[in-house]
């Protein structure tokens, strides 16, 4: 997989998110139009009971507004995220990356194409930064490479990511929570230590995580270039 | 006798306001979140029209449009797609759709589409509107 797929395929799967999102305010709007509509006609009927359970109504769908529009405004920065990734704003594209921050982008850029396969992906909200030397968007394919570990096999499994350090190596611990096929992606992940993409110079590793097992280091390094 | 819609989406909180919607423009909508539970839910109460998303999880929209064509052959399925033009990425659907929408929908031209897929079948139409 090289970079132009893996932005393509993240894209792709936020586009989709970002629809449904619109879908939900634009519905959500509609009906506290049209009940509102209802209300002033019940208001000029005195029906007062029926006024109360249409303001509430009207309360709902407007806070299902604003949650929809906070959603889409997070899926807009992982988007953003992984535009300079790839060199939106034409500067260096060769990192740091803070590690967290990745997780965080990825969780929402993929999470269209993991309930797909009901993957179930999750990440820290609020974590610190972990900062890697590595490009962010190699970070990204190497995840996307795992996520399709998973979904190879089935999917059907709650993935946790999270930006962490291994003897002090900076890089992503991938728990397997979860789910009716989580034997089936552990055996995967057990079975795929060397992931085949990353950039010139680096290169990623999954490992077993300490003595868990079921979670695993994706580890980011550097290598001479002519050993990929 | 109000047209009785079904709608097929796994995104809860769409198709839910949307049902809401056609329930106060005198239509009488269900919902199934899931390809499995609206064949589940066609078999017991045929429904006149069926609204149904192309990407879900589990049973994937295509599956779900042909095995609802093999129930009821002439039952008009409008399918919709947050995954840009559904015929690019599913031309067995746009053959056998009675139409394709993209996300976000506008409820206007979904009220159109409906009546006209009444006209089509002969089906009941919606009882008068409340709004």
């Amino acid at each position: 997989m090289n970079d132009t797929l893996c932005m393509a395929r993240l894209l792709a799967s936020a586009v989709h998110d970002m629809r449904n999102l619109l879908a939900i305010v634009r519905e959500s709007a509609g009906l506290a139009q049209d009940i509102a509509a209802l209300v002033s006609k019940q208001k000029a009927a005195g029906d007062g009971d029926r006024l109360s359970a249409g303001n509430s109504r009207i309360s709902a769908s407007l806070a299902e507004v604003q949650r929809a529009v906070l959603q889409g405004a997070a899926l807009s920065e992982a988007m953003d995220y992984m535009a300079h990734a790839g060199g939106a704003d034409g500067r260096n594209t060769a990192g740091p990356c803070d590690l967290a921050r990745a997780c965080r982008s990825f969780q929402l850029l993929a999470a269209r194409q993991a309930r797909a396969v009901q993957i179930q992906l999750s990440s820290e909200a609020t974590a610190e930064p972990v900062w890697t030397n590595a490009p962010a968007l190699a970070v990204l394919r190497s995840l996307l490479e795992v996520f399709d570990l998973c979904a190879a096999v089935g999917g059907q499994v709650a993935l946790h990511i999270a930006a962490d350090r291994l003897r002090k190596e900076e890089g992503i611990v991938i728990d397997v929570r979860d789910g009716s096929n989580r034997e089936m992606v552990l055996a995967a992940l057990t079975g795929a230590p060397m992931l085949s993409s990353m950039s010139p110079g680096w290169r990623a590793a999954l490992t077993p995580w300490r003595d868990a097992g079921s979670r695993y280091f994706l580890s980011l390094v550097a290598c001479e270039a002519d050993s990929q | 006798m109000a047209l009785r819609v079904l709608l097929i989406d796994d995104e809860t909180e769409f198709v839910d306001t949307l049902a809401e919607r056609l329930a106060l423009r005198g239509y009488d909508p269900r919902v199934a979140y899931s390809g499995q539970s609206a064949l589940q839910a066609v078999r017991t109460d045929k429904p006149d029209v069926v609204v149904l998303d192309m990407l879900m999880p589990g049973m994937p929209g295509e599956e779900t449009l042909r095995r609802l064509k093999d129930i009821f052959p002439d039952l008009p399925v409008i399918v919709l797609s947050g995954h840009g033009v559904v015929g690019d990425t599913c031309p067995m659907a746009v053959e056998q759709a009675f139409a394709c929408m993209t996300k976000p929908l506008a409820l206007k031209a979904l009220l159109e589409i409906l009546a006209a897929a009444t006209t089509h079948t002969g089906a009941a139409t919606a009882n008068g509107e409340r709004l």
